[in-house]
């Protein structure tokens, strides 16, 4: 089960920045490797799935959860209002937390979170460093620095509030990802008009990877024994050319896997039809119309709140 | 549901050569019948005709007819197949496309669009016939081979078709969970009077359960389509490369006559009695057998302990050497932990406890490619392990890494070329070879190399016996004249008992025997409690009353490997 675990975190990541994907398993299966001879290579490795606590979170519809957390993310992007994205924050964690899902799991998705939104803020400075002046339209300077770099209070704000803004779409998520069952979300994206053959395909490459990663590592191990240095003690175009080395053999063996599931499914009957039916389709209960109700009134009260208001960004100093 | 081949010939879009030349052939409603035949004898591009992938999924010429109850196939939809033949494919993983069983099971239910309320009665119905009515949350990843089969066999019993097709079902089962799939695909033939088609090469295991009738193929055609006993009896197995049963080649070694009337296809209907002088007297003839002894310690592992998750271990203080020049089994069922003996060894994983000694040293410290120098593993697959275009460039590839220059690589690489048969093929692309070939390609990219130990992973996994044959008495070859040490693992009891010395035993990650490979054979207890079977040798050697059943393998293996 842990392998499991493991493989389908590295799903979720290549979901966010796939080219990066092989390259960073290789490059961390490396140091792992290279440290192994010292230390003890570190086994118990987080994940990002779907864990059944039964909590009453796991107990809503998928489709329920799905409009959630697309609300979640309408609301966030209406709203420069920190007070608001303040009580998104709480209550996303409070939402986590309700998942019953140890905080150990996603610890180190929440500290790659934080550090890539950090760097992004940074950038954000460097790039625009007058930008929270430009938006409140006053300037409190509380540290000179040379040119147009000296940091006020205003660009300080700002930035705050931007690097919160996105970080409320972070509980929300994981929420989603913890408590929806692949299988039962694709069924739920099939009911709201997604074409069964794309929704399917959501649930079947959560069925796979596992077995991909499994196939990429045992590659990856046969190319190491034959000398492939995919280590830092190699330029990073020899290391290009490495990874390359495996990359090909997976592609291959990967093409022959969906022939051989494609067969699969055919045989049993797959794509015949023009609709289908789905054995884990949840049916909405009074509790997923009642959350609804909520979230269409939340949405309505963002939007209005967006269309009267006179300024972005509320600023209380 | 008659099935009825005539003048039927089929040609892959992709091949100059027709697959299937000429097939003539009828299956009645009811009836069980087991295609045998070596790799590329066309018997999976039968199966593939009679399950609607051809022409629907694949494409390709036919000719000649083909009916399914009394329907041309012309006429036939993809629906219309799916609605009376099912098929169970060799790999249960690429089969298992659901993410728990009960929604394995209800796959074509869901297609055919049944309404989930009339869905879930029906899936636990089915599952509760393969015994996985308890399980239908579980996830396919916490499933053993033989559970998966069984998920596998569900998922097509939902749908209620008459035509029941398996292709290689034994393929990656352990011989005990092998004998069980048999053991229900026979019990489901007698409940429901389907019929039953098995495509297989291995024709003693298939024969464990009674069949009506085997179609023995070749080249395209059929060559023979009898009766199991009558086939047994003649000499087409020998000459078409099919694994006769054991207990058959010993009978046949001792000079017994076996005549049709014997039923010689199914042991337990043989009156075995009739053998035991002749047997006898030709297991006394044989002098003793002295096992060579030889103390120079190649490969030492000592209390290795290892766990993939820190709670359960993979590996229990593991403990056992080989000696240099040896021909040494690992067996054990899948999941034993057999193979992470292998990642330890190759260093890509690093044990919690005890240690590997190589030569007498300790190899904690070495990298992965510094192990590799001395140990080669040659892993099941052959894909996994090729990554150049060209043959010559692939085998030379471990030598250019090393930084050799291009006059010793090139000798190097002739050399190891002529050794393993594939000199004519060096400009060869690797796309133009077989699954076998490719095989071994892998062998010898390793074997150039120059490893002091040779570790293979389940080196008859996808061969037929023909295919598997040469390459293990090549491999022996190596073994006897360059002294090279080889280490198998597998759960193919054929092989083990025929190349291998001594085995080692894992069950539930414990080595629970160390001991030469007829006495682990010799031992009911300990095959069961690793999901091994006995062998119809013991069988046979018990009935005729031979005590030393130990010795009367020892023989068996002697007089196989004599003619030869």
């Amino acid at each position: 089960m842990q392998n499991n675990t493991n493989s389908e975190s590295t799903l979720n990541k290549s979901a966010a920045n796939k080219s990066n994907m092989n390259k960073n398993t290789v490059n961390n299966d490396i140091k792992k490797k290279h440290k192994s001879s010292i230390n003890k290579t570190k086994k118990i490795d987080f994940g990002i799935n779907y864990v059944n606590t039964n909590s009453a979170l796991h107990q809503l519809n998928g489709v329920t959860k799905f409009v959630l957390f697309l609300a979640w993310v309408t609301v966030v992007l209406t709203t420069f209002d920190l007070r608001l994205i303040l009580a998104l924050i709480i209550t996303g964690c409070t939402l986590l937390k309700l998942t019953k899902v140890p905080f150990s799991v996603y610890k180190p998705l929440l500290i790659a979170t934080a550090s890539v939104l950090s760097i992004n803020a940074l950038f954000m400075f460097l790039l625009a460093p007058q930008q929270g002046v430009e938006y409140i339209g006053s300037s409190t300077v509380l540290l000179p620095l040379w040119g147009d770099y000296s940091l006020t209070q205003e660009t300080l704000y700002y930035l705050l509030t931007v690097t919160l803004k996105y970080f409320s779409m972070f509980p929300i998520a994981l929420v989603f990802v913890f408590t929806t069952h692949p299988t039962e979300f694709a069924a739920s994206l099939n009911r709201l008009g997604v074409p069964y053959k794309i929704a399917y395909a959501v649930s079947l490459t959560l069925r796979y990877l596992p077995d991909v990663k499994n196939d990429f590592v045992n590659i990856m191990h046969a190319q190491q024994a034959r000398g492939v240095d995919l280590s830092k003690n190699v330029s990073v175009l020899s290391r290009i050319k490495n990874v390359a080395k495996i990359l090909g053999p997976l592609i291959f063996s990967s093409l022959d896997r969906a022939d051989e599931i494609s067969n699969a499914m055919t045989l049993r009957g797959f794509g015949h039809n023009n609709k289908r039916t789905w054995y884990s389709l949840k049916p909405m209960t009074k509790q997923d119309y009642t959350v609804m109700g909520l979230i269409v009134l939340v949405v309505t009260l963002a939007i209005i709140k967006r269309v009267m208001a006179t300024e972005l960004f509320w600023y209380p100093f | 549901m008659t099935i009825e081949f005539s003048d039927f010939s089929f040609k892959y879009a992709s091949q100059d050569k027709a697959t299937l030349n000429g097939i003539n052939l009828r299956i009645e409603k009811g009836e069980k019948i087991v295609i045998i035949g070596p790799s590329g004898s066309g018997k999976s591009t039968l199966g593939q005709c009679l399950n609607g992938l051809i022409p629907h999924a694949i494409k390709g010429e036919m000719s000649g007819s083909l009916t399914i109850n009394d329907t041309p196939v012309s006429g036939l939809r993809m629906q219309d197949y799916s609605e009376s033949v099912g098929t169970v494919l060799q790999d249960t993983d690429s089969q298992f496309v659901g993410l728990s069983i009960g929604e394995d099971i209800a796959f074509a239910l869901e297609n055919d669009m049944i309404p989930q309320a009339e869905m879930l009665p029906i899936v636990q119905k089915t599952a509760a016939m393969v015994d996985l009515d308890d399980l239908l949350d579980h996830s396919p990843y916490a499933l053993s081979g033989g559970q998966k089969q069984r998920v596998s066999l569900a998922g097509i019993l939902v749908d209620d078709t008459d035509i029941l097709l398996f292709d290689e079902p034994l393929a990656s089962l352990d011989p005990k969970t092998g004998k069980a799939t048999i053991e229900i695909i026979d019990q489901l033939h007698k409940d429901t009077g389907k019929t039953v088609i098995i495509i297989e090469h291995r024709l003693e295991d298939v024969l464990h359960c009674h069949v009506d009738r085997v179609i023995l193929m070749e080249r395209g055609q059929i060559i023979a389509d009898m009766s199991p006993d009558e086939l047994i009896v003649s000499p087409l197995l020998q000459v078409h490369g099919i694994r006769e049963p054991l207990y058959i080649s010993a009978l046949k070694a001792a000079n017994c006559p076996i005549t049709v009337a014997d039923n010689p296809a199914y042991i337990e209907k043989m009156d075995l009695q009739q053998y035991q002088t002749p047997l006898t007297n030709w297991f006394n003839a044989q002098a003793p057998i002295v096992q060579p002894q030889a103390a120079d310690k190649l490969l030492e592992i000592n209390d290795l302990t290892y766990s993939y998750t820190g709670e359960k271990n993979a590996l229990e203080e593991i403990s056992f050497s080989i000696n240099r020049g040896e021909f040494v089994s690992i067996l054990g069922k899948n999941g034993s932990g057999k193979s992470t003996i292998t990642k330890l060894i190759m260093g890509v994983i690093a044990p919690d406890a005890g240690q590997i000694k190589l030569n007498g040293e300790d190899i904690a410290d070495l990298s992965i490619f510094e192990r590799a120098q001395k140990v080669g593993v040659v892993m099941q697959n052959p894909n996994h392990m090729i990554s150049n275009h060209m043959i010559f460039d692939e085998i030379a590839f471990g030598l250019r890494n090393r930084g050799h220059d291009d006059a010793f690589i090139q000798e190097k690489v002739l050399h190891v070329l002529g050794l393993c048969g594939l000199m004519k093929y060096r400009h060869w692309p690797i796309e133009a070879l077989s699954y076998g070939q490719k095989k071994r390609v892998t062998i010898a990219s390793i074997l150039a190399l120059e490893p002091e130990l040779l570790i293979l992973d389940e080196p008859t996994a996808g061969q037929d016996h023909r295919n598997y044959t040469s390459m293990l008495s090549f491999i022996k070859t190596l073994n006897k004249t360059l002294g090279i040490t080889v280490l198998i693992i597998s759960h193919d009891m054929h092989l083990v008992l025929e190349y291998t010395t001594r085995s080692v035993v894992i069950a539930e990650s414990k080595l629970i025997a160390n001991a030469p490979v007829s006495q682990v054979f010799s031992d009911p207890t300990l095959l069961d409690r690793a999901n091994l079977k006995i062998t119809s040798l013991y069988t046979l050697a018990n009935a005729v009353g031979i005590e030393n059943t130990d010795g009367f393998m020892q023989q068996f293996i002697k007089s196989e490997v004599a003619p030869s």
